[in-house]
């Protein structure tokens, strides 16, 4: 390295006309793998997982493995390691992935990311998770009954291949082409028979991701600590975090206070996913369906008149980042309300909501994955353990009640799981962790194990739960058309809508009948969040700006949490604005984006100046936009772990302690290489020529006289 | 990795020059002078080439206008270091205490011929070089495996060419002898040329090679060698006992 050092620093001396034969010098050598997503490095308070290649990449010998047997050729009879396997999606699974890791012969996997719309997943299920979720920081974390899914394992189909540690990289091909490309090379340079010895020059491909961050978050972060006091600070990793979004029905205002009355009604759902590849998008079809639902039911309530929203109790949507990794969003939602800090601590200068605490919460309602209830029915879970307490089982039973009451008039079944059986895993139990008087219940399509076989991966795709779009319709028609998950989810969403409608306001089963999810909304809605986010709804919804920039995106909006920003990520961007324009007042008073900014000193709506619907100007044939100034009480509140806060809540167990590594280059190259005795001739004939050189023109120069006898006249 | 081809080729393309400069030039700060000058003008003829090519910027991908007009220059420099050195030589001779003779007139086309050589080596190779020692080689568009290989030993080759020309070059403006010099120009266009049509390939390297024994030979010639004295050399006869 030191050589190719120091010769590109005697380039960088030469002149650019150097460039253009380098350039091409790279091009006869290598082809660039053009989109991947990688498996990355994270970190909680003990363990490090992902993958990492070494500083200067990881080179291996591609091995194209189509069908089972080349899995089991690598693992036994391969001769030349290592091997760079690209795999079909069918074969990559925990044991054969396992199988490859402990033959030692493998530096690294490429997957093929199949089609969409025929994604070939495993024939048994595939899911990289554990097989009880976010076990150690739910509810039941010391219970002799419950701990460590003793009751009911929710997701057996898990395997944990996301929480291994592998030292070798793992990359997801995004683009056909680079498929082709490997496969191509592949096919005229290794399909060397399985048994006879490889021909050399063979086709290989190097993975750059150098993970900085090692170990744990703790540290890591000692690490970066340590590292900002040099001159060269440098940051290893970053808590994974972002923001969650909240909104109320009617704006809550400190001037009346909710103090000790407990008569909120809190709807929930997550919004984050995860898949073992960094930041693919569209994945967590079924993980969806759930703030899908919650987002449709707040528009059938948001749609209510002024005068009945004011007859009745407070009702909250809450959107939790992070879930995934150990409720991120929730745990830290309780942590600032058991403070006295959520929304915010009370300041007598500007306009606020009134303080929220878990002791208000009087019925909490909570949509999980609820895509498959057409198959496995839909299930309303409660915890056993609070409800040994009278009243938390009374109230339990009135959101059953009014859950049952919801269904009356659709032909949606409602049933509870054994009351012995705990609650899956759920921000509700962070919630119940904190305070066990929460009355809450959770809505899913599974009574005990997952419905779902892909949860948390890339594989929980739109198709897998009824997104049937047929393949010829053109974008605007896609985003019209009802799919089967569609008018299944719909049934779902007017159910919610329902049963917060009947607890909040004291009406009869036949008076919530009025209240009726537009299958529209939630067509669109699916249409948005999992297939293309560059769609008519966030085009109206986001300001100009953000719409500009959901344009160049070519799929939908990615769901990992990833890391916090000043501002929130692009979903919970969309998300806050999709539920303000379902819940909002528009101010038609304010019709420049200049007028519509959310007044300093009032914190207890936002203003957003949406792009709006365009509008053709039949005249010149010009498209101009109809927009608007928007207002609702829709708020963010921070998604990141308590844990970070102090060093004593780092080292507590108490709250999720991940972390992401950070890197410099993510990058994958095709290319060849030549066979190590080749490499030797090369070096012993520069040897030789070398040596030959000296001995030649040391006798040549003892001996000139011999050689030239010039004769003076001569010249 | 192939620090092992690194290492190979760079043996090959710089090994020759080497041995020259360590055994003939290094020790005579006089030369070292000649071969800095040698190298500082084929720097400047690469420094026009390139302005001309950046101004007629309509035949930027013409790889055969630059070729042509790089040589042409480069011949063009070739004559102002023969003018320059001449010019310099009595200023040059102050330093020795000994009369100048014609060895030393091919001494100093020979070293600067060497600097020139040295540079254009160092610029033709130093980027392949470079990628050299990543992981991959040369082939996955069907080109030849034997890339470097060749680019090595066609570097080692217009060293030695530049060398040689220099020689014949100097030798042909002090006779003016316009065929001499119209040898080395044009035979340095043929062999540039030749490179255009056949790119760095075993068939490029052999006519290439050719050429150098042909020009070896010439300028062995002038500088008062014969094949007595190669035959005195081989036999290890001493000085004094060749007879001419």
């Amino acid at each position: 390295m030191a050589v190719s050092g120091s010769v590109f620093s005697l380039l960088l001396l030469c002149f650019p006309l150097c460039l253009a034969q380098f350039r091409s010098v790279h091009d006869m050598i290598y082809v660039n793998i053009t989109a991947q997503a990688p498996c990355v490095r994270l970190m909680n308070a003990t363990h490090q997982i992902g993958c990492t290649s070494a500083v200067s990449g990881n080179v291996g010998v591609l091995h194209y493995c189509a069908e089972q047997s080349d899995v089991d050729w690598l693992v036994r009879s391969a001769k030349n390691p290592p091997y760079m396997p690209l795999m079909v999606p069918p074969l990559f699974t925990y044991d054969n992935v396992q199988a490859l890791r402990a033959s030692g012969k493998v530096s690294g996997i490429l997957v093929v990311n199949g089609n969409r719309s025929d994604p070939q997943p495993p024939p048994t299920g595939f899911s990289p998770v554990h097989k009880c979720p976010n076990d150690g920081y739910g509810l039941y974390k010391d219970d002799p009954e419950y701990a460590h899914c003793k009751n009911t394992t929710w997701n057996p189909l898990g395997t944990g291949l996301s929480y291994l540690d592998f030292d070798f990289p793992i990359s997801l091909l995004l683009n056909q082409t680079d498929v082709d490309n490997l496969i191509d090379c592949y096919n005229r340079f290794n399909k060397y028979d399985n048994e006879s010895n490889q021909q050399y020059p063979l086709c290989a491909v190097q993975i750059k991701d150098r993970m900085d961050g090692a170990k744990d978050s703790i540290t890591c972060i000692r690490r970066s600590e340590l590292s900002s006091q040099s001159l060269n600070p440098f940051v290893y990793c970053d808590a994974l975090g972002d923001k969650n979004v909240w909104g109320t029905l009617r704006p809550l205002n400190k001037s009346t206070p909710l103090d000790n009355r407990k008569d909120l009604i809190l709807a929930s759902a997550k919004i984050d996913t995860w898949s073992l590849f960094h930041n693919v998008g569209g994945v967590g079809a079924n993980d969806a369906t759930g703030f899908i639902a919650l987002l449709a039911a707040a528009e059938a309530l948001g749609k209510l008149d002024q005068a009945e929203k004011e007859g009745m109790k407070d009702v909250m949507f809450v959107f939790f980042q992070g879930e995934s990794f150990d409720y991120i969003g929730s745990s830290r939602m309780v942590y600032d309300m058991k403070r006295g800090h959520f929304p915010e601590k009370l300041d007598d200068k500007v306009l606020q909501p009134s303080l929220v605490n878990t002791k208000n919460i009087q019925y909490y309602l909570e949509v999980s994955q609820v895509g498959l209830w057409e198959q496995s029915g839909l299930w309303a879970h409660s915890d056993p353990v609070s409800q040994k307490t009278s009243a938390v089982r009374d109230n339990v039973n009135t959101i059953f009640a009014a859950i049952e009451n919801a269904t009356e008039s659709s032909n949606v079944t409602i049933r509870k799981p054994p009351s012995f059986q705990a609650l899956p895993p759920a921000s509700l139990q962070r919630f119940l962790r904190e305070d066990s008087r929460v009355a809450g219940m959770v809505l899913s399509d599974h009574m005990a194990a997952y419905s779902n076989d892909y949860f948390m991966s890339r594989l929980d795709l739109p198709v897998e739960i009824g997104m049937d779009i047929p393949a010829g319709l053109k974008p605007d028609q896609a985003y019209d058309y009802t799919t089967k998950q569609g008018a299944s989810l719909t049934k779902v969403a007017t159910v919610i809508a329902r049963t917060l409608y009947l607890l909040a306001s004291n009406k009869t089963a036949s008076e919530a009948t009025k209240i009726e999810v537009n299958s529209t909304t939630i067509n669109h809605l699916l249409y948005c969040f999992l297939q293309q986010a560059n769609c008519p709804l966030f085009a109206e919804v986001l300001t100009s700006k953000s719409a500009a920039a959901l344009k160049s995106l070519p799929g939908p909006l990615p769901r990992y949490v990833s890391v916090p920003h000043d501002t929130a990520s692009q979903i919970s961007q969309v998300i806050a604005n999709v539920l303000t324009f379902y819940l909002g007042e528009r101010l038609p008073s304010l019709n420049k984006s200049s007028e519509c900014k959310t007044p300093s000193k009032d914190h207890i709506h936002s203003y957003i100046f949406m792009n709006g619907r365009p509008v053709l100007n039949p005249t010149d044939n010009t498209t101009s936009y109809a927009s608007f100034c928007i207002r609702a009480p829709v708020r963010f509140s921070k998604a990141e772990s308590p844990a970070f806060l102090s060093k004593e809540m780092l080292h507590s167990n108490e709250y999720p302690t991940w972390t992401e590594s950070r890197w410099t280059v993510i990058n994958a190259k095709i290319f060849l290489v030549s066979s190590e005795a080749e490499q030797t001739i090369t070096l012993s004939v520069g040897v030789v020529v070398l040596l030959v050189s000296l001995v030649l023109v040391y006798f040549i120069n003892s001996k000139s006289e011999v050689l030239f006898t010039a004769p003076e006249a001569a010249y | 990795m192939t620090v092992k081809e690194f290492f190979g080729c760079t043996f090959i393309a710089y090994g020759p020059a080497f041995a020259l400069f360590i055994f003939t030039i290094a020790r005579e700060p006089l030369r070292i002078i000649i071969l800095i000058a040698g190298c500082f003008f084929w720097l400047l003829s690469l420094l026009f080439s390139s302005v001309l090519w950046n101004i007629v910027w309509p035949l930027k991908d013409q790889l055969a206008f630059g070729v042509v007009f790089s040589v042409l220059f480069q011949e063009v420099f070739r004559f102002f270091i023969y003018k320059l050195l001449r010019k310099a030589d009595e200023g040059l001779q102050t330093f020795s205490d000994e009369p100048p003779t014609a060895t030393d007139k091919h001494m100093i086309a020979y070293v600067a011929g060497l600097g020139f050589g040295l540079m254009s080596g160092a610029f033709s190779l130093v980027n392949v070089l470079a990628m050299a020692t990543g992981p991959g080689t040369v082939g996955i568009h069907g080109d030849t495996p034997y890339f470097f290989l060749t680019s090595a030993l066609m570097t080692s080759c217009f060293i030695l060419l530049h060398t040689f020309w220099n020689v014949i070059f100097f030798w042909g403006c002090d006779k003016r002898n316009i065929p001499a010099v119209g040898f080395v120009v044009g035979f340095h266009m043929l062999i540039s040329c030749l490179t255009l049509i056949r790119p760095l390939q075993p068939a490029t390297i052999i006519p290439a090679y050719c050429i150098l024994l042909v020009t070896m030979a010439i300028a062995y010639k002038l500088v008062g060698g014969s094949v007595n004295n190669l035959t005195a050399f081989l036999t290890c006869k001493r000085a004094g006992y060749a007879s001419n």
